[in-house]
């Protein structure tokens, strides 16, 4: 993928400037939609990637087909990135073709920024955002109340108006602004991990319903539950707890997937209720 | 109870929906949470749905798309936990048990999508060749339409037109079993809570999961914002009172950045 022959043509044409207008923005977030719409295991997001960027590059290059077909076939190498986050990315990039950088620097930007912007995307919207709303909307939703999923879905869609807001980000901001904002979102992310630690030890707590149902015969008098008089007298959820730190070991230690996690808890539950220990 | 020729449509059409959005994870509808809700509306009990689909979000919880990995099928879990509820009667816990076979099955169809969706590459190659923006749009909308189908056609086979079978299955089912299955469904949230805490917890952090363990232990709460609250206050406490180390000594605390990166 050499750029070096069709950049060339630039120099000429650069009183013949096309600049983005806001609504060019909003329409680039709609675009933004396709992301993943061939998400597959070659380039994952890249053609995407490129789609998403496609109609307002076309713009931009309105006169200037080589380089477009070059720009297009650039974005379609390796992708992925946090869809919400996406658009910071696709503003900056739109920027830098915008404003005529070399092809070669505004793919080292892309390839340099979308691991990154990856794990802040996920730790916001993945690791501190659904757990809270997973705390709040499932508990009630599960006690048999509408508000949980119907605060839930408007959450995500004010969730997806962030992206115009992303995108106009990356658009005036530059690639400079990338650590910045990473600084910045250091205070946030540490609170964000408070909260989010604080609601998962209550989930623990609230949730997960396991309990055993053995009784030890004691000489004469009543038989000893095992689960009143022992676990319940240390801590209540004690078993839950512990279910739960066990799964964190299975994963972590010895890289067992979720989708075995599942079965097993299914195998090891139905063998547990047969033997009428829960 | 029966689920009529409209119902199986009308669910398909909604799996259709949520499906389209399961690929581009856009508006989050694929979550159990609104996925089974919804399937309720459509049933004639949206309370049963949500109170299957709350408890499988919970499940779920941690079970994410990070890094291009595909878990098993949010969307389908929530789904057919929905309709084990409301037609087969079931508890919420059970219905989610009979949902995973589903779910894991759905999950694996993705993952043949996915390495399947490799021949978009060479169709999206030709017509960057030929500098076809709208072709190249199209094929993404197509990659789009094309997974919601799949997830509607999935889910149309295993509510509307295998539904005998199933229950002959479910009538089956002896009661040993039927209890496993819903302990095991009540044991399920452990694990979105524990993948939820491969990645959030870091031992500076512990005493907050366990104030929050403690709190939820031994008072009743409706619902867990009275505790997301509790740690709003430490959030804040943290932010107001504990930054003046940092301030003092700036460079140590960058160099330290970060050094607490534990985990489990």
């Amino acid at each position: 993928m050499s750029e070096s022959n069709v950049m060339t043509t630039d120099i000429g044409q650069a009183d013949n400037e096309t600049k983005l207008t806001k609504r060019d923005l909003n329409k680039a977030v709609w675009y933004s939609i396709l992301l993943q719409g061939t998400f597959n295991y070659e380039n994952y997001q890249g053609l995407g990637w490129c789609a998403m960027l496609a109609p307002t590059l076309k713009k931009l290059f309105k006169d200037r087909p080589d380089e477009l077909r070059q720009a297009l076939s650039d974005n379609t190498a390796f992708f992925n990135t946090q869809p919400v986050v996406s658009t910071f990315l696709q503003g900056l990039t739109l920027s830098m073709y915008e404003g005529k950088e070399k092809f070669s620097t505004i793919n080292n930007v892309r390839l340099s920024l979308f691991g990154p912007l990856a794990g802040v995307g996920d730790s916001i919207f993945w690791f501190t955002l659904l757990p809270i709303m997973v705390g709040i909307c499932s508990s009630m939703a599960v006690g048999g109340n509408l508000l949980g999923p119907i605060l839930y879905f408007i959450v995500y869609i004010a969730v997806f108006c962030t992206r115009f807001f992303f995108i106009r980000l990356g658009y005036n901001t530059g690639a400079k602004a990338v650590s910045q904002i990473g600084e910045q979102t250091k205070d946030l992310s540490v609170g964000a991990s408070i909260l989010g630690n604080t609601v998962i030890g209550a989930l623990i707590a609230t949730y997960i319903e396991f309990s055993v149902n053995v009784s030890i015969p004691v000489g004469e008098g009543d038989p000893l539950n095992l689960q009143e008089a022992f676990f319940d007298m240390i801590i209540p959820n004690l078993l839950p707890l512990l279910i739960t730190l066990l799964i964190c070991f299975f994963i972590k230690k010895k890289n067992v997937s979720p989708t075995i996690i599942i079965l097993g808890i299914l195998v090891m539950c139905v063998a547990l209720a047969r033997l009428g220990i829960v | 109870m029966e689920i009529s020729l409209l119902q199986g449509v009308m669910i398909t059409i909604w799996a259709i929906i949520a499906g389209c959005d399961y690929q581009t994870e856009a508006f989050f509808i694929f979550r159990p949470i609104t996925v089974a809700t919804v399937t309720g509306i459509l049933l004639g009990d949206p309370i049963t749905g949500a109170m299957v689909g709350g408890l499988t979000e919970l499940a779920f919880a941690g079970l994410t798309m990070v890094g291009g990995t595909t878990p098993p099928d949010p969307l389908v879990a929530g789904l057919m936990g929905a309709v084990f509820a409301i037609c087969g009667h079931m508890s919420p816990t059970n219905a989610l048990a009979l949902a995973i076979p589903f779910c894991i099955l759905s999950e694996y169809i993705h993952i043949l999508m996915s390495t399947a969706y490799l021949a978009w590459n060479r169709i999206g190659a030709k017509m960057i060749k030929s500098i076809d923006v709208k072709g190249l749009v199209s094929i993404n909308i197509l990659g789009i339409l094309l997974s919601g189908l799949v997830s509607g056609i999935f889910v149309f086979l295993s509510t509307y037109v295998i539904q005998d079978t199933i229950d002959a299955i479910i009538g089956s089912i002896p009661e040993w079993l039927m209890h496993g299955l819903e302990v095991a469904g009540g044991v399920m949230p452990a694990l979105g809570f524990a993948m939820l805490l491969l990645v959030m917890f870091k031992v500076k952090y512990a005493p907050f999961l366990i104030v929050g363990f403690l709190l939820a232990c031994f008072i009743e709460f409706k619902n867990l914002l009275p505790i997301a609250l509790v740690g709003v206050a430490f959030a804040m406490f943290n932010y107001f009172y504990g930054r003046r180390d940092d301030e003092a000594q700036p460079i140590a605390a960058a160099e330290n950045g970060g050094d607490e990166n534990v985990g489990i």
